[in-house]
């Protein structure tokens, strides 16, 4: 099996899966992890797709599917070490939620971005939903203007608009008199 | 180039999946200042009709101008819990005001929660009632204003009430027992903590007539006998069963009561007529016993525990026998060994 030398392959012994990022670089990966990203499953189910080949990813950089590969490898590792034994369930996911907590703390806001746009389009459930759980965290007690800026998103309300919005939602703020 | 794409990428797509997802984790208050933010998300948010079931102000300051502002907006139409637990300045005349009003807009509602709001009436009571024909949950602690008339009012306008907590209505008598006994034949939770006015005339009617009660506290009442603590093992369901302060609860009484073969969780707390006899029973007959207290009861022996361990040592992860001197083996590790999955070692304080 062809080896790029960028990122460590995996023992051969199983099949593996080549995955191409958007600036050309490619990933190979085991078949097991590859198929923690939907949209890479649903590329194979078509019939007459061959496991050789490439799978073109045209929307995610290559350090998000480093990094989306990297958890699902680890998720897929921790998922087979749970079984009907109720103290290894839990080791398991005291080790995944670590896991998230780690690769979120080390995330700057930009960086979150685009792993839930490379999770969004890859289609990863479980990764998306601790990604905009920790969106929510920081987006918690924070001003408008840091929401704005967080979303890319302009405030275009004119001010008859805004002023109308914040009469409204003004019960819900203390300190606020309500009409 | 590349980037550009990417930015409209996730305007598009990413956002919209994004605020779908975190908006259902927010806070209230961090939830409604997004409607601040831009007026695409105003609207993007207010098409998620899921966001907008329940309305929260515990706590609040001037929480009743606050309700009727907040019920008045149509984003509300189709509330299905309103919580109030605690919020400041809330009268009579606002639930009445939401009557006249807004009663549109509580049509849907299913759950109610007044605890500590201690200006609350018997008006306010037939107000709000007459409002929300479909209400399941109706929880108003610690409010000595209300009475029998109040529940006249919630039996006759919510026809659905499941669960129904009472907790210090110190004015409630067996008159306000016979209403929701005649009239909720299927209600699952009751909660008469410290309704000291009750009799055993009361509970007989709940017990007689309420067979699908799953949940009955009775904590600090004292005024109970067996003629009415025998007639529990009627209610086959029974899962939660506080009995905190029973004092006149025999053996006999409490034996009766293994006939709840689906009990969960039992407080016997302060319950010193009892002794072995009674708790061995309850061992043999509630297999599924999870969490029991025997605080300060003197009467029980190793025996009860050894009786317990034969039949629950599985199950049981709460035990408080402090206090209880006739117990001799009851250290950390003596509880363990009979009960190996205990983790709560002490409930009353």
């Amino acid at each position: 099996m062809a080896n790029n030398g960028e990122n460590p392959s995996p023992d051969v012994g199983g099949k593996t899966v080549k995955l191409k990022a958007d600036d050309g670089e490619i990933f190979e990966v085991e078949e097991a992890v590859a198929m923690e990203l939907q949209t890479v499953k649903s590329f194979f189910d078509d019939d007459g797709v061959s496991y050789d080949t490439v799978v073109p990813l045209l929307n995610v950089s290559s350090t998000a599917l480093a990094k989306v590969i990297q958890y699902c490898r680890r998720a897929v590792e921790l998922r087979a070490k749970s079984g009907d034994d109720e103290g290894a369930n839990e080791k398991a996911r005291e080790e995944r939620e670590g896991l998230e907590a780690e690769l979120v703390r080390e995330e700057s806001d930009e960086g979150i971005k685009e792993l839930i746009l490379a999770a969004n389009y890859l289609n990863i459930k479980d990764m998306l939903s601790f990604l905009c759980r920790a969106v929510g965290d920081r987006i918690k007690n924070k001003s408008v203007e840091y929401v704005r800026r967080f979303f890319v998103l302009e405030n275009d309300f004119s001010p008859e608009e805004e002023e109308r919005t914040r009469n409204e939602v003004a019960w819900a703020f203390e300190g606020v008199d309500a009409d | 180039m590349e980037e550009a794409e990417a930015e409209r990428t996730w305007n598009r797509e990413t956002i919209p999946k994004v605020l779908r997802i975190v908006s259902t984790r927010l806070p209230q208050r961090d939830l409604i200042s997004l409607l601040l933010v831009s007026p695409w998300l105003h609207r993007t948010l207010l098409s998620y009709p899921s966001l907008w079931l329940v309305l929260d102000l515990c706590e609040m300051g001037n929480a009743g101008n606050r309700l009727v502002a907040a019920i008045s907006l149509p984003r509300y139409h189709h509330v299905k819990q309103i919580k109030l637990e605690f919020a400041q300045d809330i009268e009579d005349k606002h639930l009445e005001l939401l009557k006249s009003k807004c009663s549109d807009s509580l049509q849907n509602l299913e759950s109610l929660n007044l605890n500590g709001c201690q200006k609350i009436s018997d008006k306010g009571i037939e107000a709000i009632t007459s409002a929300c024909p479909i209400l399941k949950i109706f929880t108003i602690y610690w409010n000595v204003r209300i009475t029998d008339m109040g529940m006249e009012h919630l039996v006759k306008n919510c026809k659905h009430v499941t669960d129904l907590n009472l907790s210090g209505c110190k004015n409630i008598s067996d008159k306000s027992l016979q209403l929701v006994a005649e009239n909720y034949p299927k209600l699952e939770s009751l909660n008469l903590t410290r309704c000291i006015k009750l009799t055993d005339h009361g509970l007989l009617q709940i017990v007689f007539k309420c067979s699908f009660l799953q949940s009955l506290n009775l904590y600090a009442l004292s005024g109970f006998t067996d003629e009415a603590y025998k007639k529990i093992s009627l209610l086959a369901h029974l899962k939660f069963l506080d009995l905190c302060g029973a004092q006149n609860l025999s053996d006999e009484g409490l034996s009766c009561m293994a006939k709840c073969a689906n009990l969960v969780s039992l407080n016997l707390t302060w319950c010193v007529r009892v002794t072995d006899a009674g708790v061995i029973a309850i061992a043999q007959g509630c297999t599924s016993l999870e969490f029991l207290s025997l605080f300060g009861i003197i009467g029980v022996t190793d025996e009860c525990l050894e009786a317990l361990s034969r039949s629950c040592s599985n199950t049981i992860t709460t035990l408080d026998v402090n206090g209880c001197i006739g117990i001799k083996r009851r250290s950390r590790d003596e509880l363990l060994h009979l009960f190996p999955y205990l983790k709560c070692f002490k409930v009353h304080s």
